[in-house]
């Protein structure tokens, strides 16, 4: 088969398109919540958190990632299992993201319970999360890229 | 006899005879007596019934927002320890109207709209009910060669039910006056058109060729076109925002707070795509999750007519704008601005002018995570647009 690369406005290009399908998945795991927590007043932020925006972190880059790649294949002409590797990286990337998310929040709500209420906690673990990631972005830059990129 | 213990007591010198037990600890159970009678031909039998409970009182305070007709309802249910999750339920002249829990501390809180009747005074009856909690019954009974009686009935129930009535009168408004400035034919037109959310597309010759128009018709009515690939070429428009400006200048610093926060993470997420565009994506998707989680926390407890939905609605409104262009967002706030006449709120939106042309410089080209906090954005502005109006 011959195969063909593709620059990286085309990437971009099919990448804005892999959108397209997340926001359908989150508008699809958005309705199903509303519609089976609206009775559930008592949810906390923690709960909705663990419930709806953990499957949301995953299923929503999962999509994009796995999109891009039968996108590139088509457009390319090549295998789909030629972006196995650059998939694999992007999935643990993301993989690493929410382990980190988990692990901070673990910490947060057991350490600091008593002293701060649920929605405050919960916003500190978001800035924790976002210094944790940017210091990881920064220091193991080349890593990140790796990964990102299927070259590893 | 109480539980499988035997505690034997004798009679005094009358006959009586006097058995004590305190419950320390309601967690332990609950019991119920039996009493067996030594060396007597005849055992008299005495129904005996005894109920052991946690009293608990619920108090409430109401409150109404000056220029609207919600009411708020907050209070707590008195001696609960710690433990949240208690039922109330909410009853409008009777009727019940809706279930709410309280949290840890035994506290509630409620925003109802309450109007009145026929433009005349209208009293309302508010009844907020405490059901009790593990409630449960125990009886144990004696045989005798006549047959098996019942001797004693614990009843119990870890809180006692409790109750709280208000009595509201909600008068019309005597000062404020609504000025029509349509015509009825206008205004009837209007409500023919129909649907809260429309979405079409709208070809052109010229740059950009092809635009996304989505109107949200909620009065007010926003109605933005732009092209998902292109930048620049974008529209907007809207109308009815004065409609709100009066409860616009009472939540704005909810509008602002909502706003910011969501803001400084967006601009983050998007500096970090620069540096690598799936860690900076996988930034911006985690932040949605807690943005998401913070939101529908309060959409789950909120009203109809609750000022929070509409705060939110706004500033997810104009956030979602800023994620298509900054142009539209700067327009947004502008068109805001000249309807809310406080020193105060027009420093506070001059920031946001400014934080949004920063912003500007962030993004020469649209990428994915203006996308993805697009998406998120409208969502959920949709959805506490549509809670404030009472249509979910």
């Amino acid at each position: 088969m011959k195969t063909t690369e593709l620059s990286p406005d085309e990437e971009r290009h099919l990448l804005n398109l892999s959108v397209i399908p997340a926001l359908i998945v989150t508008y699809i795991l958005l309705a199903a919540f509303v519609y089976f927590g609206r009775n559930q007043s008592s949810l906390s932020p923690l709960h909705i958190l663990i419930y709806f925006g953990i499957p949301f972190a995953i299923a929503m880059p999962t999509t994009i990632f796995l999109s891009f790649e039968v996108l590139y294949s088509r457009k390319a002409r090549q295998p789909i299992n030629r972006g196995a590797r650059r998939l694999l990286g992007r999935i643990s990337l993301t993989l690493l993201a929410i382990s980190l998310l988990g692990a901070i929040l673990s910490i947060t709500y057991f350490a600091l319970a008593p002293w701060f209420d649920e929605n405050n906690l919960l916003l500190l673990t978001g800035v924790l999360w976002f210094a944790i990631w940017i210091f990881l972005m920064f220091h193991f830059k080349e890593a990140f890229n790796k990964l990102s990129s299927g070259k590893w | 006899m109480f539980g499988d213990n035997q505690t034997i007591i004798r009679a005094n010198s009358r006959g009586y005879a006097v058995l004590s037990n305190h419950y320390y600890n309601v967690n332990n159970g609950y019991y119920a007596f039996t009493v067996t009678v030594d060396n007597a031909d005849i055992v008299a039998i005495s129904y005996v019934s005894l109920t052991v409970s946690l009293e608990t009182r619920l108090n409430c305070i109401v409150q109404k927002q000056d220029t609207s007709n919600v009411h708020v309802f907050y209070g707590k249910l008195e001696n609960v320890h710690e433990e949240g999750g208690l039922q109330l339920t909410i009853s409008v002249n009777g009727s019940v109207y809706t279930w709410i829990s309280t949290d840890e501390m035994g506290l509630f809180y409620l925003e109802m709209s309450l109007l009145p009747e026929n433009d005349t005074a209208t009293t309302y009856d508010i009844q907020i009910a405490f059901g009790g909690w593990m409630a449960g019954s125990v009886t144990s009974y004696h045989q005798t060669s006549n047959g098996t009686y019942p001797v004693c009935t614990t009843i119990y129930s870890k809180y006692k039910p409790s109750c709280n009535v208000t009595r509201l009168t909600v008068s019309p408004p005597s000062t404020d006056t609504l000025t029509p400035t349509k015509t009825p034919e206008e205004m009837q037109a209007e409500a023919e058109e129909g649907g809260w959310l429309s979405i079409w597309h709208e070809f052109s010759w010229w740059y950009p060729w092809y635009r996304l128009r989505v109107k949200i018709n909620v009065n007010p009515t926003i109605d933005v076109g732009f092209n998902p690939l292109l930048p620049f070429g974008e529209t907007w428009n809207w109308e009815g925002l004065e409609l709100f400006a009066n409860v616009v200048a009472e939540i704005w610093d909810e509008v602002i707070l909502d706003f910011m926060g969501v803001f400084i993470s967006y601009t983050i997420a998007k500096g970090l795509s620069i540096w690598n565009w799936a860690g900076g994506l996988l930034a911006e998707i985690i932040k949605g999750a807690f943005h998401y989680a913070l939101f529908l926390a309060e959409f789950f407890r909120a009203t109809e007519g609750s000022l929070k939905m509409l705060a939110a609605g706004i500033a997810e409104i104009l956030m979602g704008l800023i994620a298509i262009a900054t142009n539209i967002g700067e327009a947004f706030v502008k068109a805001l601005k000249t309807l809310i006449f406080s020193p105060a709120i027009s420093t506070i939106m001059l920031t946001t002018t400014k934080m949004i042309n920063y912003a500007a410089i962030l993004r020469p080209i649209r990428t994915l995570i203006d996308y993805v906090e697009c998406g998120v954005d409208f969502s959920i502005a949709i959805l506490a647009l549509l809670r404030y109006l009472g249509w979910i």
